[in-house]
């Protein structure tokens, strides 16, 4: 009798056990990666993930994709001054590129991460699903486009420029998904592999010929202006003229009602390439209009940290020039120019979208490189069709040679003003920064001065990456 | 469940058809020796089997026994166990106080164990030191009351749980313990239990005792039992108290208003003259500019450059307009109320507790409060002789307010009212000093941008004014349910079936306002969530207990599963055009919402054998595997096992003349349990996360590498001790353990390049080492005076023993092999330059070849000369090991006082040399930031005539107070847990209103903490850390306990 209560229970556990796929569990927010590249729509997919990813908010409120790089690259030069320490204070400083320092790693981690994604899309589009061959090259050229333009940011801030540098090292090139460290290589190695990706998505675009689906997906005038950008700091002149030429078709200069209207709305302004933002989309106060905009209650509009226009710039621009008009200059003496730029208040507030490629930066690579080019007179007509339409009235264009150079590089910080372009082009330029006699703040900007080709210009490599990766010793670390 | 019906009605079939053995009935009075009346609800058993009875009200008893019973053992709480043996069929008993605890017992792993026959480590915590502790998180109650428990209070919101670490810190990841309770993993929050429900705590700290929980042990398991109703009893209580809340940790010392403009006056100056100005220009612009500087905001009725004059002097004639105190006006003396009602009693058959209680509990910031309403019931009844059920249900509704009281948000009130520069009024003031009000005649709250002024500090925030405003609050409704059946199949053969279920479901509500502050732009902003768990364990467990001659084994096999469901769901919207209106519909443009589902799944086989011979020797091996879901088919199923033997000494024959010693006894354990807190439920699978939408497109991120050999962390881990109970009144505890954390989970470094900056694996591992001393003593025992002293002393050290890179920086704190997990590695300070006042720091000095430059070895590395020197600039300043936030030594100190009907508790907790880095108080040292306060320790600063200092000069340098051994301090402290006064009427006067015992009290918590410096909390983080956060509240309460 016993016996049988003893099988009962021990039976009784056995049948109570579960069946197999009780222990099977699988996410209902993630998919798995094998299934993501099965077609030609997971593809885009991808895409799409990454273009959010360029303009969301990570860590800090400073750190909100590519245009934060853009900002704090801007806060380098002498054309803003910042009349707080706040958020952005050491690159303002120009003493935020130590190893260890989170603007050098996140930055670094920004272009990486995009770069893992778009290899991902590039090694596997070949092989997806769609019965579309144009649809999977237009993707394949997105991809490139995406890829070239990380690398080519990358390679202008943790180095000085190409030229003359060409033999230093460059940054790791990675051309599909490893776990493995990367070497740096030289900067010429990553300039060959930038121009290589911009000439086949050129060709890939223009064999596919489809219609840009959303403002925020490369073509080929994009991959055309990234090009003549790419050219520019290698300083081929005529690859610059003629790309940036070729990038601008189909688009008009902004009349300057376009220019007064905010640059909030790549609806209302003439952008070639943008990141649009709405309302759930949108990262508030880690955001470009937050730390950019009067208008708005953001970081600078509630005067956490005010971004002014530079004194000494507002002194050289025409008065008739609608950009200097929509500066606010009364209170100039305390050394607060208001510029109102970027305006979104009452508009698109924290919904504002991010400008990043229009058609007058390329007038002013195609009048820079053929200036420099010593084709003058060309370059005298493009400036003068800029100007003619910022200025009330029609404007003379008469320098020649250096003279002239200086007028369109002038022209450059006053039309790009605050787009991220200066810090840029004071390496490109390897000049200097002269921050005295303006309305730069000796407490807040610490360093009034900064010779060219310093090193603080350029970042070091992270101190993870090095840490991490056994190509890259200390011994590879930018001084 | 089919499965489980079928098995109770199988199980009950064969149940009836038990035969009954032949029985005799024996009766008797069981007795307290100390005043000679009857004792209800004595436990009465028949040794060696499960038959047995309990005294009733009278302390009477009758039970049936088989006809060859030899035995009974009278046991009872607080009383020693007594065995007699039957000699015809009366036997009575008499049962002596067990001051030292030498029979208690304790719970245990799926069950109840003698604590004088454990094998493994564990402490149990009385509900009678429970008690004296006001706290709306009983977490909280565990400050100093067990070795080898570190409790940090962290927040002291109300309602906001502890952390806990047992024995030390056993990974780089989740380190919480498992909590169970009433015998199975909790899936509730621990701030739904009302202290007055627990019964006891259990502390299962070694592999030994922690075994049978597998792949979820490694932390260490908190056993919370709920109370029951005792057998004999008939009692109705109730509790009260009130109290009122103020804050325990005071603020930093702190400067003036006059002492603050001048010193921003220096610091414009000094910028200004390091600039290039003369000394004359600069004093005359910082004169000049330092009220514009400071937002506008002058507090004195004297013209803006007259403030602080060209001397540096503030002016002697002006008259202060404003005196706001930001944190007088924020913080608030919350009240404290606390109800409980319960119900409880038994009889043979059948005992049951019923609870309700009721907690409000304000907190010290305007709108801070938890309150919680719970019920419990816990019934067991002996259904037949072959079968025992018991069904425990409780229930829990709560709601937490809490403004954000950490970080670094501008709205968090602890940081905001500590931060901002004592010139800056709470209220509006216009130019003139003229106190706004609105049309109601109410103060009008300052934003910092009325009137042209731009504060310098906060712009356009007032906390003071978004908390009322501003909800952040939420919802929690937990439902618990412990049930089981337990059959009898034969004697010392038991089959019993379990379930539990947790319901928890929360519901937040965050809204920020519409007139100021982070939503203005937005009209206002809500999120409302909800996260709904459910889980549920069932198990089915043989067990089988037999004594032959004087052999014991006690023998357990089982098997368990587990599931878990978590839903969460948020959405937002903006645009409220109401004050007041805050839920969603009242709301314009949706912002965004989301939701996902989670799912977890154990499953686990589970057996126990417990041996002992002439109850003097015993030995246990306790073993399960676990086959998880978080973890890839191949590698899902693991074994996890421990072993323990113990030796009572003192029941050696040759002990017997040793009549001093109590009890004395040796134990010793090792085994290997299992952590899967890996931070995903998914962890192996290569994974694309969705949600990354580009305006109307769909978009996918890469969000982990695939990790298919992905596994729980192992702990292997050794425990001795030695405990010796003497002269009726001492005893001590001492115990010893080395525990092993391998296959840590880590997040191992890659290169950033490849897109990922690390990938998690198996591969780190960490040694906890240390010793745990538990003194108890009966210093005093008279009738009329009582003295209980308990003490408990812990000392650990922490080592990492591999991690996979020579070294990784982790914050302040660097890991490397061979150290702490928490060892400090920051810049060393050198003082300050006498000179110039500059900040300096040390390096290590690097070679340099012939041409000057520097010389680096075949990896790259620097080649140092091993000297030192000191920079002035803070970006070449090498970090150094300075020391570890772990403490050497920390421990609890319980007083228990009885004179005549008086009662005094007093109970101390303490950390003995660690380190600790003072954010706060960084903060509070800057250079020169308009409008953020400073300490009082910055008048020390430098200056050419205060050359010798540790202040640097103040000249606007952000980098000259940056991070360093400066800011390090020696974490001691100790800390005044809780006093708690109560007096006990004497019966005589009471039994006539029908009073069982009638308690009157007053109570104190958080009454004062010692540290190094007024301001500092050195208990607040685990890692040395103290940041902004709420402080600990200190509660003076008065309170009653009647019985009825």
């Amino acid at each position: 009798m016993k016996r049988i209560y003893y099988i009962i229970a021990i039976v009784s556990v056995m049948l109570s056990a579960c069946s197999k796929d009780y222990l099977e569990t699988s996410p209902t927010n993630q998919i798995s990666d094998q299934d993501v590249f099965q077609t030609a729509d997971g593809a885009q997919t991808v895409l799409d993930g990454i273009i959010r990813y360029m303009r969301e908010y990570n860590s800090q409120h400073d750190d909100f994709g590519v245009k934060a790089v853009d900002l704090a690259q801007d806060l380098m030069g002498e054309d803003i001054a910042v009349e707080r320490f706040h958020w952005f204070g050491y690159d303002y400083r120009i003493d935020n590129r130590n190893a260890t320092y989170r603007r050098v790693n996140k930055t670094w981690e920004l272009y990486y991460k995009m770069i893992y994604g778009v290899n991902g899309v590039i090694n596997n589009i070949d092989d997806a699903t769609s019965d579309n061959e144009a649809y999977k090259n237009n993707l394949k050229a997105q991809a490139l486009t995406l890829r070239a333009f990380s690398y080519f940011r990358l390679i202008q801030m943790y180095q000085f420029t190409y030229k003359g540098h060409e033999s230093a090292p460059g940054v790791p090139l990675y051309l599909e998904g490893t776990v493995e460290g990367k070497p740096r290589g030289t900067v010429s190695d990553v300039y060959t592999q930038v121009v290589a990706d911009l000439d086949e998505a050129i060709s890939l675009f223009q064999s596919s010929d489809l219609p840009q689906r959303h403002i925020a997906d490369p073509t080929l005038n994009i991959a055309q202006g990234i090009r003549a950008r790419v050219a520019l700091v290698m300083n081929d002149w005529s690859t610059a003229a003629s790309m940036a030429q070729a990038a601008r078709q189909g688009y008009d200069i902004m009349t300057p009602d376009e220019y007064a209207a905010g640059f909030d709305s790549y609806a209302q302004q003439n952008w070639m390439w943008g990141l649009e933002i709405n309302d759930e989309q949108s990262t508030i106060y880690a955001s470009w209009f937050s730390h950019m905009d009067w208008t708005i209650g953001g970081y600078c509009g509630l005067g956490y940290s005010p971004k002014s226009y530079s004194l000494a710039l507002y002194n050289e621009m025409d008065d008739s020039d609608i950009r200097k008009q929509l500066i606010d200059a009364t209170d100039a003496a305390s050394g607060r120019l208001i510029p109102y730029k970027f305006a979104s208040g009452g508009d698109k507030e924290f919904a504002a979208d991010y400008v990043m490629m229009r058609p007058e930066e390329m007038l002013l690579i195609e009048a820079e490189a053929r200036a420099r080019d010593g084709q003058d007179s060309q370059a005298q007509t493009l400036l003068k069709e800029l100007r003619d339409s910022r200025y009330s009235s029609p404007a003379t264009v008469d320098q020649t040679g250096t003279d002239l150079i200086n007028e369109i590089l002038l022209e450059r910080r006053i039309e790009l003003w605050g787009e991220g372009f200066r810090g840029l082009d004071i390496k490109r330029l390897k000049i200097g920064v002269d921050r005295t006699n303006s309305n730069h703040d000796p407490v807040v900007a610490v360093n009034m001065t900064m010779p060219a080709e310093s090193k603080y210009f350029i970042y070091q490599i992270p101190q993870d990456e090095i840490d991490a990766n056994d190509n890259i010793g200390e011994g590879d670390q930018n001084d | 469940m089919k499965k489980f019906a079928l098995l109770l009605i199988g199980i009950a079939i064969f149940g009836v058809l038990m035969v009954e053995a032949q029985v005799k009935s024996i009766s008797g009075i069981v007795t307290s020796s100390e005043d000679g009346t009857g004792i209800p609800g004595v436990s009465v058993i028949v040794k060696g089997t499960t038959i047995g009875t309990v005294t009733n009200i009278d302390g009477y008893y009758q039970i049936n026994v088989p006809e060859d019973a030899e035995m009974l053992v009278f046991s009872f709480v607080g009383m020693k166990t007594q065995e007699l043996p039957i000699e015809g069929s009366v036997v009575d008993a008499t049962l002596n106080p067990d001051v030292i605890g030498v029979d208690e017992v304790m719970v245990v792993a799926y069950g109840t164990a003698k604590k004088e026959s454990f094998t493994g480590s564990a402490s149990t915590v009385k509900s009678e030191n429970l008690e004296k502790i006001q706290t709306s998180s009983i977490t909280k109650a565990l400050q100093g009351m067990s070795a080898g428990v570190t409790v940090t209070s962290g927040s002291g919101q109300p309602g906001a749980n502890a952390t806990i670490r047992i024995r030390g810190i056993s990974t780089f990841g989740d380190a919480d313990p498992l909590i169970v309770v009433d015998g199975f993993p909790f899936d509730g929050n621990i701030n739904s239990i009302t202290t007055e429900d627990i019964e006891s705590m259990t502390i299962l700290k070694d592999a030994s005792a922690t075994a049978l929980y597998g792949s979820r042990a490694a932390n260490g398991v908190i056993m919370i039992t709920t109370k029951k109703g005792r057998q004999g009893t008939s009692n109705f209580e109730v509790k009260a108290s009130y109290g009122f809340n103020s804050r325990a940790i005071e603020e930093y010392d702190r400067v003036n208003v006059p002492q603050y403009y001048e010193l921003q006056w220096e610091g414009i100056r000094n910028a200004l003259m390091a600039a290039g100005s003369s000394a004359s220009e600069a004093a005359a612009a910082a004169s000049e500019q330092l009220i514009p500087t400071l937002g506008g905001y002058n507090a004195y009725n004297v013209p803006n450059n007259q403030v602080v004059g060209t001397n540096g002097n503030i002016t002697s004639t002006g008259q202060l307009l404003w005196t706001d105190d930001w944190q007088e006006e924020a913080f608030v003396n919350g009240n404290r109320q606390e109800v409980t009602l319960n119900a409880s009693g038994g009889t043979e058959k059948l005992d049951y507790f019923l609870s309700g209680s009721v907690l409000d509990d304000e907190g010290i910031i305007k709108a801070s409060e938890f309150r919680r309403y719970s019920v419990r019931a816990n019934v067991n009844s002996q259904l037949k002789d072959w079968v025992k059920v018991g069904l425990n249900l409780s229930g829990s509704l709560s709601r937490q307010n809490f403004p954000a009281s950490s970080g670094s948000s501008y709205v968090n009130s602890f940081m905001f009212t500590r931060n901002i520069a004592p010139i800056y009024p709470v209220y509006l003031y216009d130019l003139d000093g003229v106190l706004q009000t609105d049309a109601e005649g109410n103060k009008i709250y300052d934003y910092g941008n009325e009137f042209g002024r731009s504060r310098a500090y906060g712009s356009s925030i007032n906390p003071l004014g978004t908390i009322e405003l501003d909800t952040r609050a939420y919802g929690r409704d937990i439902f618990t349910m412990r049930t089981y059946a337990d059959f009898r199949i034969m004697d010392g053969l038991n089959f019993k079936v379990s379930m539990s279920a947790d319901y928890n479901n929360y519901s937040g509500l965050t809204h920020q306002n519409q007139k100021y502050g982070d939503a203005v732009n937005f009209q206002g902003r809500s999120t409302r969530s909800t996260g709904r768990t459910f889980s549920y364990t069932a198990n089915e467990l043989l067990t089988y207990d037999k004594s032959f001659g004087d052999h014991h084994v006690n023998v357990l096999a089982g098997h368990e599963n587990y599931k878990y469901k978590y839903n969460w769901l948020t959405a937002t919207r903006t645009g409220f055009p109401f004050p007041g209106l805050v839920e969603l519909d009242a709301a314009a443009s949706a912002e965004g919402s989301g939701s996902y589902e989670h799912n977890y799944r154990i499953e686990s086989y589970l057996a126990k054998v417990d041996y002992d011979y002439k109850d003097r020797y015993y030995a246990s091996f306790n073993f399960r595997t676990d086959g998880n879901s978080r973890f890839a088919e191949d590698v899902r199923w693991g074994q996890f096992w421990g072993a323990g033997v113990s030796w009572r000494i003192s029941e050696e024959s040759f002990m017997n003349d040793v009549a001093w010693i109590n009890s004395l006894r040796l134990k010793a354990s090792y085994g290997e349990q299992g952590s899967d807190r890996i931070g995903s439920y998914y962890a192996y699978q290569g994974l694309y996360e969705t949600g990354w939408n580009n305006i109307d497109y769909p978009g996918l991120l890469a969000s982990r590498l695939a990790t298919p050999n992905l596994t729980w962390e192992a702990l292997k881990s050794t425990n001795i001790g030695a405990e010796i109970k003497f002269l009726d009144r001492f005893s001590v505890n001492f115990e010893y353990y080395i525990r092993n954390n391998e296959d840590l989970l880590f997040e191992k470094p890659l290169a950033p390049s490849t897109g990922f900056t690390s990938i998690d694996e198996n591969i780190a591992e960490l040694q906890n080492k240390g010793f745990e001393v538990e003194i108890g003593a009966f210093l005093v025992n008279r009738n009329d005076f009582k003295w209980n002293l308990d003490l408990n002393l812990s000392h650990n050290t922490n080592e990492i023993k591999s991690i996979p890179q020579d070294f990784i920086i982790s914050g302040s704190k660097r890991w490397e092999v061979g150290k702490s997990i928490y060892d400090f590695w920051i810049q060393d300070y050198a003082g300050v330059n006498p000179q110039n006042g500059k900040s300096q720091w040390y390096y290590d000095v690097q070679e340099v070849d012939g041409n000057g430059d520097p010389v680096f070895d075949d990896n790259g590395d620097p080649v140092l000369t091993g000297e030192r020197d000191v920079t002035e600039v803070y970006s070449d300043a090498d970090r150094y090991y300075v020391g570890s936030a772990i403490p050497d030594l920390t421990g609890g100190v319980i007083n228990n006082f009885e004179f005549f009907n008086f009662d005094l508790s007093i109970m101390m907790n303490f950390g003995i040399d660690g380190k600790v880095l003072d954010g706060s108080y960084q903060g509070l040292m800057h250079g020169g930031t308009y409008g953020t306060h400073w300490h009082a320790d910055i008048l020390d600063r430098w200056t050419p005539e205060n050359a010798n200092t540790d202040v640097p000069i103040i000249d606007g340098d952000q980098d000259a107070n940056s991070r360093s051994t400066r800011f390090l301090v020696d974490g001691d402290y100790l800390n005044f847990r809780s006093v708690n006064l109560g007096y006990t009427f004497p019966t005589t006067l009471i039994e006539r209103i029908n009073v069982q015992s009638l308690r009157l009290y007053v109570a104190a918590d958080n009454v004062m903490l010692f540290s190094k410096r007024k301001g500092l909390d050195p208990q607040q983080s685990l890692s040395g850390t103290p940041g902004n956060q709420y402080s600990p509240i200190r509660t003076i309460a008065f309170g009653l306990n009647v019985k009825f």
